[in-house]
């Protein structure tokens, strides 16, 4: 990964860096993913990627009936959570004049 | 010998009772949850300044403490009745501040509480706090914290490991009966094996992951982490099983795993010996020593112990931090300053557009560790990368966790190094270095795989007087096999239960 590609990524994980962490993250993440590139080295065609650990071990897992689940009772306290609220709404700063 | 004098007795004794122990006392009435809690909170005040465990503490714990005493024929049956625990402040506690060791939910209440919270206390537990750890789990020393590195209680120039460092460092120093930790990639196994812990990560789906602030979440399990195998053998059987509000829990029947605990006859069982050179990395003459140890016991209970080659384990490394980062990337996505946590209060100037709002409060509320780690993440799940990446590590994860179920399929349980070395300094290993990487060679397989694996006190270095723990890893929900076999490694080799001599 260049500076260029970690300012991109940076951007993407909407994640401002400063200056020292620019030089940092890119000598480091330089080194860490030349050593991850050995993963091409395996042979995985016709491999399904595993994402769930037990797919194919367990066949016991049980999913509830896909039915909307409302946590009215809890609106007050999830609004009460926020840095800023109006009502019964999100505050966030103007960012357009 | 007098009322008096026994209860003195017993006070004095206190940090060596198991918890099966401490409960039949409160049962008896010899002791009151209340004077429990007590000698905990004091053992915090006392020694928690130097070691930087313990966060937050429960401010209802005596309330909670006096209820049941005041009731308790209502709760004398309950398996962990008034038992104090301190939980990994990854768990979400209603009306206990949650921070995950991040500066961003620095003050943060959820309104509800981890399933496995309510669980223990259902089954009779009290939550006395909540410990330091790595910034959402992700480390091994626990210096990742916004709230300050944990001193490791067996030499406080050394690290507890982590991410569960503040939870291990507690249990070792007696500030608590046992504590709870979760395991993304090794981090309850390698502070217990740091700290002299008995620490678990369960079959994957074991243990619900409602409200457990996620990190990587097909990786992401709760375990135990306490002073002897029957003490963890119990809470892992407290809060085990099927959560309707987790869909990746399992339905599978939780057995009694402390009843059914019992050293384990071992006489012609199967036991494999990892092969320690595949892991690209190598083990210090002390952990190789350890398992030398281990093997010659059991081979002198008559197991069949083989060495056992795992060629594909020198990519587990790479495997678990391209999928835990993407993971991570996305899970951490949700802290913008909008609905809970920190906001950037944009001291200097107001922020041109939304994304500058949310980039600024990212900025300030996260640490390096996890800045590092969410750029590693999104760059793997990027346009252009994702093959050659997260779907090819993907891939690997299949041909490991296959590897492992084929073993299985001639071994009853694998021995393997917790960590490379006993526990390192605080200036070793620094952040962002990919030896910091490699010190989890051998733990993030069994996440990777979802295979239940235990890390048991051994010896002791040396070297450096520090502890030193083996891992077990055992077929897929088979913790009973971990668990008696680690009863058999405490019962022989007696490295179990000590404790730094200035905190007994």
């Amino acid at each position: 990964m260049d500076k260029k590609e970690l300012i991109k990524t940076a951007h993407l994980a909407r994640l401002k860096l400063s200056e020292k962490e620019h030089l940092e993250f890119t000598d480091q993440l330089k080194v860490i993913f030349e050593y991850f590139k050995r993963i091409s080295s395996i042979d995985t065609k016709d491999t399904l990627p595993l994402v769930y650990p037990l797919d194919g071990v367990e066949s016991m897992i049980s999913l509830r009936e896909d039915k909307v689940q409302t946590m009215k009772e809890k609106k007050a306290e999830l609004l009460d959570l926020a840095p800023e609220r109006l009502g019964n709404e999100y505050k966030v700063p103007p960012v357009v004049d | 010998m007098s009322t008096k004098c026994l209860l003195w007795w017993i006070k004095m004794d206190l940090l060596n009772y198991k918890l099966h122990e401490l409960t039949s006392l409160i049962r008896k009435k010899a002791l009151s949850v209340k004077e429990l809690c007590q000698f905990y909170m004091d053992r915090i005040e006392k020694y928690n300044s130097e070691l930087n465990a313990v966060l937050t503490i429960n401010p209802d714990i005596l309330q909670t403490a006096e209820n049941i005493d005041k009731n308790l024929n209502q709760y004398k049956d309950l398996p962990l009745l008034g038992i104090p625990i301190l939980l990994k402040d990854v768990f979400c506690t209603k009306g206990i501040r949650t921070t995950a060791g991040s500066k961003i939910l620095e003050n943060f209440i959820s309104p509800y509480s981890a399933e496995v919270v309510r669980r223990l206390e259902k089954a009779g537990a009290v939550i006395l706090g909540k410990c330091n750890q790595d910034e959402f789990a992700m480390g091994n020393s626990n210096k990742n914290s916004a709230f300050g590195p944990v001193y490791n209680p067996w030499n406080k120039k050394y690290v507890p490991g982590g991410s569960s460092g503040g939870s291990a460092a507690a249990v070792a120093a007696g500030l608590c009966a046992a504590s709870m930790g979760t395991d993304t990639g090794g981090s309850v196994r390698q502070p217990a094996s740091f700290c002299n812990l008995v620490g678990v990560k369960p079959t994957y789906g074991r243990v619900s992951r409602y409200g457990m602030i996620a990190y990587a979440s097909s990786l992401d399990q709760a375990g135990p982490m306490t002073m002897c195998v029957e003490d963890s053998a119990l809470i892992l059987e407290s809060i085990s099983g099927k959560d309707e509000k987790d869909s990746t829990s399992s339905i599978k029947e939780v057995p009694k795993w402390l009843h059914n605990c019992q050293s384990q006859n071992i006489k012609n069982m199967k036991i494999g010996f990892l092969n320690k050179e595949e892991a690209n990395t190598s083990c210090s003459p002390e952990v190789v020593q350890s398992l030398e140890q281990v093997k010659t016991l059991l081979q002198s209970k008559g197991a069949l112990v083989e060495d056992v080659s795992v060629p594909i384990m020198n990519m587990s490394v790479p495997v678990y931090y391209l999928i835990s980062t993407s993971e991570a990337s996305s899970n951490l996505a949700r802290y913008d300053g909008v609905r809970y946590g920190y906001r950037s209060d944009f001291q200097n100037k107001k922020p041109d557009h939304l994304e500058e709002f949310y980039s600024q409060t990212r900025k300030e509320g996260f640490g390096s560790e996890v800045k590092r780690r969410i750029i590693m993440g999104t760059y793997c799940l990027s346009s252009g990368y994702y093959d050659e990446y997260y779907n090819k590590a993907s891939q690997i994860r299949r041909i490991i966790r296959d590897h492992f179920v084929k073993i299985f399929s001639k071994y009853s349980l694998l021995i393997a190094p917790v960590s490379l070395s006993t526990a390192f300094s605080l200036e070793e290993n620094p952040a962002g270095t990919l030896e910091s990487y490699l010190i989890d060679s051998f733990t993030v397989s069994a996440n990777l795989a979802g295979l239940p694996a235990l890390s048991v006190p051994a010896c002791f270095s040396s070297a450096n007087q520090l502890p030193i723990g083996v891992q077990l890893i055992a077929s897929h929900f088979d913790e009973q096999t971990l668990f008696n076999t680690a009863l058999l490694i405490q019962e022989e080799l007696k490295a179990v239960g000590k404790r730094p001599s200035y905190l007994v």
